[in-house]
Formats: structure tokens, sequence, C-alpha cells
């Protein structure tokens, strides 16, 4: 073997080895989700779908599923219709501040989710926004929006500039122009966003640590469990998100393509 | 007004048709008739909410008639309106164990309603989650000793009408009669349990019965020790190093040179240490996959894994121990009171009370329980004798630099 | 009836027409923005300056404030070490494991980049796919393989490489950066990989032709072209790890207490959120110290660039 070949090989190796790094713990939770024992010890001594069938009679944890779906939608919802428009605003428009909206819209990304959460756990009672889902929905919105604008800014960056000039000359109102021709063509991307919206809502965690009280959402109510002592349950719940989130990710991914 | 509604609908519209041209009559009244269809719109909405609920309230209370009552010498529940009731949750912020349905369901099925718990792993946890807005979100709380006197004082939680609770009387004096709880005249807290924080270790592990709490300095057990994540370590070195030989508040009311040293005494445990539990069921899962040796803990661990065959022990060594008092106390923003009240009274019955004693393994508050235990846990309820043994948990006034303290010694490297 | 009909009707004077098109635009901008900026200003901006004001507060042990300003959480937090010293301490590893996530990116990254020749967007489709299992779930495969019984301990002892379980692997601060790093690689790979592809390919032939060998190419063409990417990806790793709280909370020992879970702790069981603002206002500036030096060195690196186009 010569040495190009000898190093092509390493690459691919080294490559590879870090694919399987990250997909290993994935793999491990998926197969002791089948593990009959409620220890998690190593080697699986018999194979069960018993975790499954105690997750669906788990009330507790059936309705934190129910209590994140409703506060992911409502979230994504709102986000979407605060976002698109601004979204649009600063495609078309250039105005002072622009550049500062950018950043300021940025910020619960960049920032650590912990500053965000304790900020607005400090600010909300003081307004009187009582520590409850409202908060917890308050706070999801506040980052998908981040999320919204800066997914449909990509986006219409990549809108045909003539579709528009086109509406334009055919005599549409601006409005019309909106809602007739540009909307169905970021028909896709805004599917696609919504996906994204809902996956990233029902993860998110350090907002929602600091802002729950009384209903729990799915990972927190899966963080409860694990601080109870609770664990086998957890396998298979986690197994269930990671192929629901996969699903929904490479469904968004496939419509983000699209033109 | 008028100028700048025109010119908007001017600007937007580019053209305004003859018939469309409002007076300045006219666009007060459409703004009037907006402000009635906005009011009567949330009226509605308000309506609605409250008819459904009140109509979901009465299709339970029909499909329940059909179900059947079950019998239970629960106190005299002429004065509340039980029906109202129905489909309503109870919301318990408490220790772990507190809420277990083994003893809570039969009062789920009887009223109708369901009861959901929220639980903190130390009381420092439930005093942030009170102060954040808890008692609006949860109805009864399950103080303990060190914060039970701050927490009336501070008027989170409302007086309990002890006629309504039928057993009050045979609840045990000692217990019934602590005044941190009573203010002017009323009582605050229901007796519920008590029990202390001590050794446990596992006995196929560890061979011989530890004596003293320096056995978690040993280094054969280097690694497999678990303390609790909580300021109550202050108190355990001060017990080690006899500080409530004489005085037992000496614990909470250590000095800075003293609370310097119990740091010192922690820092130099830390090798030993595998984790510190944050909760009780952190600790039982620990024990579980066999990662411990020894530690800091309450009857329910041991209790729990018994049950699953393991073999647990536990020993109050010869320097004591702390323990806790815990009652049961009605938040003052608590939305189900009276749903609230039934519970403290059905829990108070003496065959419930043996159910808690049973499934937790921690002393209660109702000597008339005893009748319907079991031998073993007999045994355990007469381990009161070691109630005068307990240095139980007192308000310690300078909780936050305890508190400093505890995180100095965490972040120690 | 147009406008200007309509302002003689009503006695109102007329507006130059170059006016009426700007108010047009005017209107319809921030009309779409408006919802935006009011929504951002009260749940984002309001709160953050909340956080500082609070840091000048004091409260007494339930919460409750008491009246008037100070500095003393400002003065807890600068004398007593734990808080500047677990700053550092969590920086330090932040920077390590922003050092691990890069070194594993990169080879995930250039192989993907330049030796797989087909299906590439379905491994870059790979990488990005852990990130959207939950967070939680990630950290807690980590509980089962490093366990005393776990995978880790099992394997080792079976291969005869130790002969009893190794607990340091769990509930340390060994356990605690294994999870990050393996938490925050896609992060970091993806802008990488981003990076690489987009060097222009006639850049390493020209430096084939001109007669380097591979690792030559990597190191003198690649690496710089790529490193703001780089940088990018190494700063995003490091500022999460700095405000991340969950990995030491359920995989963390008795040593391990990264800033975050003081901050959390400050506001949680301590209840003492002046200083736990004050601590999070002294994070907030070193995360802006952080991005301000990234996004300076990658003006830097990235003139590289503009200069070999």
């Amino acid at each position: 073997m010569n040495t190009t070949s000898l190093k092509n090989f390493f690459v691919s190796f080294s490559g590879i080895a870090v694919l399987l790094f990250l997909y290993f713990p994935l793999a491990v939770i998926v197969l002791f989700s089948f593990n009959g024992d409620t220890v998690n010890s190593f080697p699986v001594q018999h194979f069960s779908l018993k975790w499954y069938s105690v997750l669906f009679r788990d009330d507790e944890l059936l309705q934190s599923v129910g209590t994140s779906i409703s506060i992911a939608l409502i979230s994504t919802a709102v986000a979407l219709l605060i976002g698109i428009p601004a979204a649009y605003a600063m495609h078309k428009y250039d105005f002072k501040g622009k550049k500062l909206i950018d950043k300021i819209v940025l910020m619960p990304i960049t920032l650590p989710g912990i500053v965000t959460g304790v900020a607005m756990l400090s600010f909300f009672p003081f307004v009187g926004v009582k520590i409850s889902l409202t908060a917890v929905t308050f706070g999801h919105i506040t980052f998908l929006c981040a999320i919204v604008v800066t997914q449909m800014l990509a986006r219409f960056k990549r809108l045909d500039p003539y579709l528009e000039q086109a509406a334009y000359d055919l005599g549409a109102t601006p409005s019309a122009t909106f809602f007739k021709v540009i909307l169905p063509n970021i028909k896709t991307a805004i599917i696609g966003c919504v996906l994204l919206c809902l996956v990233l809502s029902m993860d998110e965690i350090p907002v929602t640590f600091f802002l729950i009280a009384g209903n729990n959402t799915l990972p927190l109510e899966i963080y409860a469990m694990m601080r109870r002592g609770i664990t086998p349950e957890v396998n298979a719940i986690s197994t269930l998100i990671f192929i629901f989130s996969t699903t929904a990710i490479l469904l968004s991914m496939r419509l983000n393509k699209e033109k | 007004m008028t100028r700048n509604v025109m010119l908007y609908k001017c600007a937007t519209q580019g053209t305004i048709s003859n018939d469309l041209l409002p007076g300045p009559q006219n666009l007060f009244f459409e703004f009037l008739a907006e402000r009635i269809f906005l009011y009567s719109l949330i009226k509605t909405i308000k309506f609605m909410r409250k008819f459904f609920s009140v109509f979901f309230a009465s299709a339970m209370l029909i499909s329940a008639c059909n179900t059947g009552t079950s019998t239970s010498n629960a106190a005299d529940t002429a004065t509340i309106d039980v029906s109202k009731l129905k489909g309503s949750t109870l919301n318990i912020l408490c220790w772990e164990g507190y809420a277990e349905p083994v003893f809570t369901k039969a009062f789920e099925d009887k009223y109708g309603v369901t009861i959901k718990a929220t639980y903190f792993g130390s009381s420092d946890e439930l005093i942030s989650k009170l102060s954040n807005g808890g008692s609006e979100a949860y109805d009864i709380i399950s103080p303990s000793t060190d914060v039970a006197g701050d927490i009336v004082a501070h008027d989170f939680v409302a007086p309990i009408d002890t006629k309504m609770i039928s057993q009050w009387d045979s609840l045990s004096p000692q217990l019934r009669n602590m005044n941190d709880v009573i203010k002017d005249g009323k009582v605050y807290g229901m007796p519920f349990t008590w029990g202390p924080d001590y050794l446990i270790y596992d006995a196929d592990v560890v061979k011989t019965e530890p004596t003293s709490w320096k056995v978690f300095e040993d280094p054969q057990y280097k690694g497999q020790v678990a303390l609790w994540d909580d300021i109550s370590n202050i108190y355990l070195i001060g017990q080690i190093q006899g500080l409530d030989k004489t005085d037992k508040a000496a614990l909470y009311n250590m000095s800075d040179a003293q609370l310097q040293s119990a740091k010192a005494e922690l820092i130099k445990m830390k090798p030993q240490i595998r984790k510190y539990w944050a909760t009780a069921g952190e600790l039982d899962n620990m024990f579980k996959n066999k990662e411990l040796a020894l530690a800091v803990g309450w009857p329910l661990t041991v209790a729990h894994l018994n049950k699953e065959g393991r073999n647990l022990k536990a020993v109050i060594p010869a320097e004591g121990a702390t323990g806790w008092i815990d009652r049961l106390m009605i938040t003052s923003g608590s939305k189900n009171k009276q749903l609230a009240l039934l519970y403290l009274d059905y829990i108070s019955q003496p065959d419930n009370m043996a159910k808690v004693l049973s499934a937790i393994n921690y002393n209660v508050a109702n000597p008339g329980s005893e009748r319907f235990l079991s031998a073993d846990d007999k045994k355990i309820a007469d381990a009161s004798q070691f109630f005068d043994k307990l240095n139980f948990w007192q308000t310690v006034k300078e909780r936050k630099k305890y508190n400093e303290i505890w995180n100095e010694v965490k972040s120690a490297q | 009836m147009n406008y200007h009909d309509c302002c003689t009707h009503y006695h109102i004077t007329k507006l130059p027409n170059h006016q009426i098109i700007l108010m047009k635009g005017w209107l319809k901008k921030y009309s779409l923005l408006l919802p935006l900026v009011v929504w951002l200003f009260v749940f984002l901006l309001l709160p953050y300056c909340f956080v500082f004001i609070q840091s000048f507060l004091e409260t007494d042990s339930f919460g409750k404030t008491i009246p008037g300003v100070s500095i003393d959480s400002y003065q807890r937090a600068f004398s007593n070490s734990l808080y500047i010293g677990t700053i550092f301490r969590t920086l330090m590893y932040a920077v390590l494991v922003a050092i691990l996530c890069i070194l594993l990116s990169l080879p995930l990254a250039y192989w993907i980049a330049f030796k797989v020749k087909r299906n590439k967007t379905l491994l870059y489709t790979l990488i990005s796919l852990p990130l959207w299992v939950s967070y939680i779930i990630r950290a807690y495969a980590w509980k089962i393989i490093l366990g005393k019984e776990g995978l880790l301990n099992t394997f080792l002892q079976w291969a005869h490489i130790t002969d009893k379980p190794v607990e340091y692997f769990l509930y340390s601060t060994f356990s605690t950066i294994v999870c990050l790093v393996y938490i925050l690689t896609p992060f970091v790979a993806i802008p990488v990989y981003t990076a690489f592809e987009q060097i222009p390919k006639s850049l390493i032939e020209a430096a084939k032709d001109l007669g380097a060998g591979s690792f030559t190419t990597f190191r003198k063409v690649i690496f710089p072209l790529a490193l703001p990417g780089i940088i990018s990806g190494g700063t995003f790793a490091l500022v999460l790890t700095m405000g991340d709280f969950l990995s030491p909370l359920l995989l963390g020992g008795p040593n391990t207490l990264f800033i975050s879970n003081i901050v959390q702790n400050l506001f949680g069981t301590s209840n003492d959120r002046p200083l736990g603002s004050a601590v999070g206002i002294l994070i907030l500036l070193l995360i802006f110290l952080i991005l301000g030096i990234a996004s300076r060195s990658e003006k830097k690196y990235s003139s590289l660039k503009s200069d070999t186009r």
C-alpha cells in the first residue's frame, strides 16, 4: 500500500470513527429500551417491550407530552405571525437600526439559555406574569422568533426578485403581492421552518427550566424522572423522541431544499 | 384624530370611493361599535368557559353517581359541598414519598379528583418555589421544622380549621402542640411524619454495623459514599464535632469559626464521596446500581430497596443524628382549600397513616395507626423511642451563609 | 375621490407627493416590523435590563426585596473566591471542550468535504441529526455507558485492561466533559465543514501542482482558509459550555461545579437573586468579550481568503 492510499484510509477511518462516536450513545439508548431488567447493566440479559407498555400507561408522562405539543404549536404559530412579516420587512427595506435588530433578534440563540431564563424569571413576576405555562410559552416564542426570522430571511434572499417586480407591473397592491405571489412560493420553507420550530420548542430546556411550575414539559418530565430515579422508561421515551425528531428534521430539510 | 385616520386610509388604499367617505360623526360611531363588539366578544368567551366547566363538572357528577360510593370514617363533611369539588386537581408540593398512589388513589376515587405531586429535594427548594408564585400554584405543602415557622410568619399558608379534622385529637399531643406553626391562636400545620437523617449502609458490602459517622472517612469505602446536597451536612459535621452535646440549637447557630472548621472537614471528606444526591430517588438509583456502600439518607430509601430484595440497613451512630418533623399545610393562595382540608382529614385517618408508614417507613403522627401495622412495620413504629435521641432541625438564622459555605465546599477542588 | 379631493373636502392641508410615498412605505415597513420590535423589547430587552437592575438590589432569605441600592452582591461576587474562581475554572473547561470538539470535527469535516465523492448531503445530514435529539437524552446515554456496571467498565474488564470497575468514569468532571464534547461536536462540525466546502478546489489543485503533499496542503492552504469557520465553531462550543448547567447536574461529581450551576442554585435553592444576577452579568460580560474577540479574529483571518481570490 502506498502512502497516498494509507493516508486516505487514515482520513476515512478517523472520519467514520467520529461519525460512529456521534451515533453510538443513541444506539445504546435504543438497545436498552428493549432491556427487560430495571438496571442498566451490560450485557442485556433479556429483551422485552415492557418499558414501552409502562410508558403508555404513565399518565404524567403522557400529560407532559401533551403540554409540550400544545406549547410548541402555540409558540410556533405566534412566532410565525411575528417573524414572517418582520423578515419580509428586513429583506425589502433598508432602515436605521436594521443591524441592531438583527443582533437583538439573535440574542436568545447566541447567549446561553440560562441567561435568558433567569432574566425572564426575574422580570415576569414584576409585571404580573405568573411563573406558569404562560410564562414558558412567552419564553419559547421569544427564541422561536429568532429562528423564524433567520430562516425566512435566508429564504427571501433566495427568492427570485423578478417575481415581485412582475406582480407590481401587473398592478397588484403590495399586500396582494405578498399573499398571492410570495407566500405560495415560500410555502415549503415555511413548513420546514414550522417543523424546525416544533422540534426546537419541544426540546427547549434552560428557559423552560426556570419558568415552569406545576405541569412539566416532556424534557423536564424526563429530567424529573431521572432525578427521582425511575429510569428504565426513559430509554423507551428517548427512542420514540429520537425517531420523531429525526423524521421531522429530515422532512424539514427536504422541504427547505425545494425552490 | 380625524385627519390622521383619513390620511392613513388614503395612504393605504390610494383612493377612497364617495359612498365610503365617512363623516366625522361616522368615525366616532365606528370606533364605539368596535369597542362594544370587542367587549361583548370577551364577555362571551368568559361565559362560555364558565358554562363548560359547570357542564363538565355536572357530567362527572352524574357519571360518578353510577360508580357507587365507598365507606370510610371521614370527618363530617356535611358542611362541604362535595359535588362542586369533582374534577378538580389537588396540587401537592412535598418531599418524595408523600404522594404515593398506594394511599392517594382511594382519595382520588372517593371524591373524583386528581392528585398531582411536585417534589422538592431540599427545604431551600421549597422556599424558593413558594417565593416564586408557589403559594398559588400549589394547594398543600409539607415543610419541615427548619422552615415551618418562617413560612407561617411570611403568610404563605392559611389557618387550618382543626374541627374539620376528625382525628385531630388522636394525633400525637407532642407533635400537635408544636408552637412554631401556631400564630394568634390559630393552627397552620397538621403533623404528618417525622424521621431521621441516618446512616444507610449496604449490608452486603459493609459487613459490620458502623458505630460512628467517621466510617465515612474510612479509606476502604473511598468513592462509595454519598451525602445529601444540602446544608444539613454542616449540621452533620457539627454533630461529629460534638457541638450539640449540651445545646441542641448549637448546630443551627454556628459561629464563623465553627462554619470554617466544618467546611474544612467536608472538603477533607470529598475524595470519599461518589456524588451529592439531590433527591431520594437519585440515592435509590445509586444503591440500586451498586454504586454505594454508605450514605446519609432517609428511611424511604431503605424501604424502597429492601422491597426489591436488596439488603440495606440503617443505624443512628454514637454521635447522634438530625431529624425532621413534617407538617402538612394549606397554602394561602390555594384555590382548593376545601379539597385540601378533606385530604388532610383523609390522610390523618389511622388506616391511611399506617399505609404511609408501610410504604416509606417514616414514623407517622397518629399513634392509632399502630393497630393497622404488620409485625415488621410495628418495629419501625416502636423506634419512636429514638424520638428523643434525634436533634430535630431548627430554623437557621444565617441560612444564606450556610448555603454559601456549602457552595464553597462543592466548588473546592 | 382621491387624496387631493379628499383633502379639499375636509379642508386639510395636502402633503407634498414625495412625502406621501415615503409615508406609505414608512407605514408598511413599521407595521410589519412593529410586532417583532415590541415583542423583543418587552420579552428580551426589558428582562435583561431587569437582571442588571436586580444585581444592585438586596433580598432577605424569603426573596422579598429590601429597598435601596447596594453593590453588596458585586462585592460578594468579587471577594469570595468561589465565584471568580469558578468562572475561570469553567472558562478553562470551556476552552478544553472547544479544543476537543475542533479536534474531532476536523477529520470528520475533512473526510466528508474532500474524500467523499457521493452522498455528501446524506453524510452532512447525518452530522446534524444528533443535534435534534433531545439534549437530556443524549446526556442520559452517558449515564448508561460510564456507570460502574455500564458498557465502558464491562468492556474494559472483559478486555482485561482493568480488573475492577473504574468509578471515576461517572459522576466526575471527566463524564461532564465527555458529555459536553459529545453534544457540542455537531455544533462545531457544521461550520467547519461549511468552511472546508467553500475553499475553491482550484486552490487545492494549485497546491498539488506545486508539489505539496496532502499534509502540507492542509497545513498551508486548507487550514488557514478555513480558520474563520473553525473559530466560529469553537466559539460556539465555548459559549455554550459556559452557559451549560445540565451536564454537570446530571453527570457531574462532587467536584464538578460549573458557574451556571452556581447561578442556577442562586436563583433556585439559595433564593439569592441579586447575587445570582450579579454573577449572571459577569458571565454575560465575559461571553460578550469572547464573542468580540472571536468575531475580530474571524475578520482578521478571513482577510486571507480575499487576498487569494
